[in-house]
C-alpha cells in the first residue's frame, strides 16, 4: 500500500500518466487516492499550479526580435 | 499582405522557396523579369502575417521566400530555442547556438517536408547545434548532478507512517482562471520560471507547454528518461510551493 509520502513524491509522474490517453496510473495510486482527500488535493493543486505557471510562461514566449535576428543571420553568413 | 518573393525584393533570396522549382528564383539567377517569365499566380503566396497565422502556412509561405512568415516563426520560437539551448551549453554561449539554429534553418527550409511540426525540427536543430558545439570545443558544461536526483518532500510534512503531518491546506481558488486573476501571484511565478536552473526550465517548458514526449526530451537534452522526470518533478513542486505560500501570505 503506497503511504501519502509515497504519492506525493509520485505525484509528478501521475500528471504525466494521467496527460496521456493510453495510460493508467497504478492500481495502487488510483486505490490510494480514492481513500484519501489530503492526496487527491496535493496532486489537484499541483496541476493547477502547473496549468497556472503554463499560462503565464505563454504571455511571455513570444519575442520581437525576429527581424534583427534574420538580418543578422543574412549578414553573418551571406548566401554562397 | 502580398508577398512576390523576389520579384520585387533586390534582397537575394535563396531559391528555397522554388515549389515548383522551374518558376522562380529570377533575379537570384540573373535572369531579367519579363511578363512572360513571371511565376504562375499559383506559385505566389499570398498570406496574412498574424500572431494567429498557423506554423504550416508560415513555413510555406517563407519557403516561397517570404520573410515577414519567417520573422514570425523567429518570434515565435526564440525564446524556446534559447531556453532549450541554455540548458545544454550554458548561458554564455547560447545565443551564439541559437543564432547558428536559425541560419541552419535558413539554409534548409526548402528541405523541411513538414514530417515533424516546425517547432520539433526547429527544437531538434538547436539541440544538435548546441551538442556540435560542445563537441567542436571539447568542453563539458559543469552539470550540477544533485539537480538530477529525486528531491524528497520536506520530512515535517509527513509522519513516521507515511501519513501527512500538516496536510496541504485550502486554497482560496483552486481554477487556473480564479488563479490568473492574482496579479502579484503571476508576478510570483514570473519571477520563479526566470529563476528556474536552465534544465528545468527546458523540461517544464518542453513538457508542459509544448507537450513534447518524454523520450524525445531526454533526446533534446541529452539526459536519461529518469533524469527528465525528475527535473519536472523538481521544476513544478517548486511552482507549486510558490502558489502555496501565495495562499498562506499573499506574497511570493
Amino acid at each position: 500500500m503506497l503511504s501519502c509520502r509515497d504519492v506525493a513524491q509520485q505525484a509528478s509522474d501521475h500528471l504525466d500518466i494521467t496527460d496521456e490517453p493510453g495510460l493508467k496510473p497504478s492500481m495502487q495510486m488510483r486505490l490510494h487516492l480514492l481513500l484519501c482527500r489530503h492526496c487527491r488535493r496535493f496532486i489537484r493543486h499541483l496541476r493547477a499550479s502547473r496549468t497556472l505557471a503554463v499560462q503565464v510562461q505563454q504571455k511571455h514566449q513570444r519575442c520581437e526580435q525576429g527581424e534583427r535576428i534574420l538580418r543578422q543571420v543574412k549578414r553573418d553568413k551571406p548566401e554562397s | 499582405m502580398l508577398y512576390y518573393p523576389l520579384i520585387n525584393s533586390g534582397n537575394a533570396w535563396r531559391c528555397n522557396w522554388a515549389r515548383p522549382r522551374r518558376s522562380l528564383c529570377i533575379q537570384w539567377a540573373g535572369v531579367q523579369t519579363t511578363q512572360e517569365n513571371l511565376p504562375l499566380l499559383s506559385t505566389i503566396s499570398t498570406l496574412n502575417v498574424t500572431p494567429s497565422t498557423p506554423d504550416e502556412q508560415l513555413v510555406s509561405a517563407a519557403q516561397q521566400g517570404a520573410e515577414a512568415a519567417l520573422v514570425e516563426l523567429i518570434n515565435r520560437y526564440q525564446t524556446l530555442l534559447l531556453t532549450v539551448a541554455r540548458a545544454i551549453v550554458g548561458q554564455a554561449h547560447a545565443e551564439d547556438t541559437v543564432q547558428e539554429a536559425w541560419l541552419s534553418i535558413y539554409r534548409s527550409l526548402d528541405r523541411f517536408e513538414g514530417r515533424s511540426s516546425f517547432k520539433t525540427w526547429a527544437v531538434r536543430i538547436v539541440s544538435n547545434e548546441a551538442k556540435t558545439r560542445l563537441r567542436r570545443e571539447s568542453r563539458t558544461v559543469a552539470l550540477d548532478e544533485a539537480e538530477l536526483e529525486r528531491p524528497r518532500l520536506d520530512e515535517n510534512n509527513f509522519k513516521n507512517n507515511g501519513h501527512w503531518a500538516a496536510p496541504p491546506s485550502r486554497w482560496h481558488s483552486e481554477t487556473p482562471d480564479a488563479l490568473l486573476e492574482e496579479t502579484q501571484l503571476k508576478r510570483c511565478i514570473e519571477k520563479t520560471l526566470s529563476l528556474l536552473p536552465e534544465r528545468q526550465k527546458a523540461a517544464f517548458m518542453l513538457r508542459d507547454l509544448e507537450q513534447q514526449p518524454l523520450e524525445e526530451i531526454a533526446d533534446t537534452l541529452t539526459i536519461s528518461n529518469a533524469n527528465v522526470r525528475v527535473l519536472l518533478h523538481r521544476a513544478r513542486l517548486t511552482l507549486l510551493q510558490v502558489v502555496e505560500h501565495y495562499q498562506e501570505t499573499g506574497q511570493c
